[in-house]
């Protein structure tokens, strides 16, 4: 459940790089080329194209909604997957159905798996250890180590989306408060200017009424008159 | 602001917790008169451990309106199996007004997250008219949609959020560092 989720929620990774670990995943299972296995595993005329077309399109119409329905999708597609391609390998085996995902659940139940595993006998050639790894879900430490990657993934995808919200919080306070800042400039220039219009009128008054000019007058000494 | 570059939604709080809304009411929150909550901003338990002041907007003292706080990343956000924790609930708080003149349907609850980064989101709804809010009958898994829904309160008019982390002080080397 988990492993679905990071394919289907981490808008990070490329459409190609988040199909080719399910497609070599079943190319190597089945060394038949990869258009016959597709067109057994849906019989309905479905490429994995197209259910990942789907997944894709549901995402981008609800970008932030339901994980869910996109995880059930992505699991329906390898229950498909696993229940079909096991059916050809064994020649129509009992057994199996969604138990016997080759891609790791975390309740998977180890002993359906195994024949599985017997049966198919993966060819021993060209694979990357990681996806040999996947193939044998009896493994817990790496189950346990997909789920810790998956689950670092969303925490990676959680930091990036908080530090982006954050950016953008301050981006739009600083657009905001350098508004507020220019109307309040202005509004107080605007001010300053009617106050000083104000003083000036009230001045002009106070220049013309000038005081009388003082004229020194003898007070305490007699005239000159020698 | 464009959907895109709304931190809401960017954050996720659109889509795991509201609908998209048009802001239309402002809200300011403020923890221990300094801590102003400005969305994705990160608060330490110890700021949160009291209510905040919250100013409602408006501009009629005969709205009412819903004060509505959650943590949908409860208990951790890999696995909110109690998404949404309600920590408080007011209702009929007057317009322009605070949150201390409403009516304190579910008692503030201090967050304090366990593990992980938690988004703790603030919700403002307009109701229609005084109305009597009834308390859930459990803080966790309460559903922020349907509370609006059951009550008709429609969709919000202000929200906000913050991020809240345990605060760690390592007892082993006693150095004190925050995780």
């Amino acid at each position: 459940m988990a492993s679905s989720k990071v394919v289907s929620t981490n808008p990070d990774l490329p459409r190609d790089s988040s199909i080719s670990p399910i497609c070599s995943l079943l190319s190597d299972l089945n060394p038949t080329s990869m258009d016959d296995l597709l067109k057994s595993i849906t019989p309905a005329a479905k490429t994995v194209d197209d259910v990942w077309k789907e997944i894709v399109g549901g995402a981008a119409a609800h970008p932030a909604a339901n994980d869910d329905t996109l995880q059930m999708t992505l699991e329906d597609f390898l229950t498909k997957a696993g229940a079909v391609r096991e059916e050809d390998v064994r020649g129509g085996g009992g057994g199996g159905g969604p138990s016997s995902l080759p891609f790791p659940l975390p309740e998977g139940s180890s002993s359906s798996v195994e024949p599985f595993g017997n049966g198919v006998a993966p060819s021993p050639s060209v694979h990357k250890g990681k996806r040999r790894a996947v193939e044998e879900p009896v493994d817990k430490a790496t189950l346990q180590k997909q789920r810790r990657m998956i689950k670092n993934r969303e925490s990676a995808a959680r930091s990036r989306e908080r530090k982006q919200a954050y950016t953008s919080e301050l981006e739009f306070l600083v657009h905001q408060l350098e508004q507020e800042n220019a109307r309040l400039l202005n509004e107080e220039a605007d001010m300053r200017r009617q106050r000083k219009k104000q003083l000036v009128e009230c001045i002009i008054p106070i220049e013309v009424m000038s005081k009388p000019k003082k004229k020194l007058r003898r007070v305490n000494s007699a005239p000159s008159s020698l | 602001m464009p959907r895109s570059l709304d931190p809401l939604v960017i954050g996720r709080v659109i889509g795991d917790v509201l609908d998209p809304f048009t802001c239309c009411v402002s809200m300011r929150i403020i923890y221990n008169n300094s801590h102003e909550v400005i969305n994705c901003c990160e608060l330490k338990p110890s700021q949160i451990i009291n209510q905040p002041r919250v100013e409602v907007g408006g501009d009629d003292l005969r709205n009412c309106y819903t004060l509505v706080m959650v943590d949908p990343d409860a208990p951790s956000p890999g696995n909110p199996n109690q998404r949404e924790y309600l920590h408080w609930l007011v209702a009929n708080i007057p317009g322009t007004t605070g949150a201390n003149f409403g009516e304190e349907v579910v008692g503030y609850e201090s967050p304090r997250p366990m593990s992980g980064i938690h988004r703790i989101v603030f919700i403002l709804f307009r109701q229609t008219g005084r109305q009597t809010i009834y308390a859930p009958g459990w803080r966790q898994n309460f559903n922020t949609r349907d509370f609006s829904e059951l009550y008709n309160l429609g969709l919000p008019v202000a929200a906000t959020y913050f991020n809240c982390k345990r605060q760690n002080v390592s007892a082993r080397d006693g150095t004190g560092r925050a995780r």
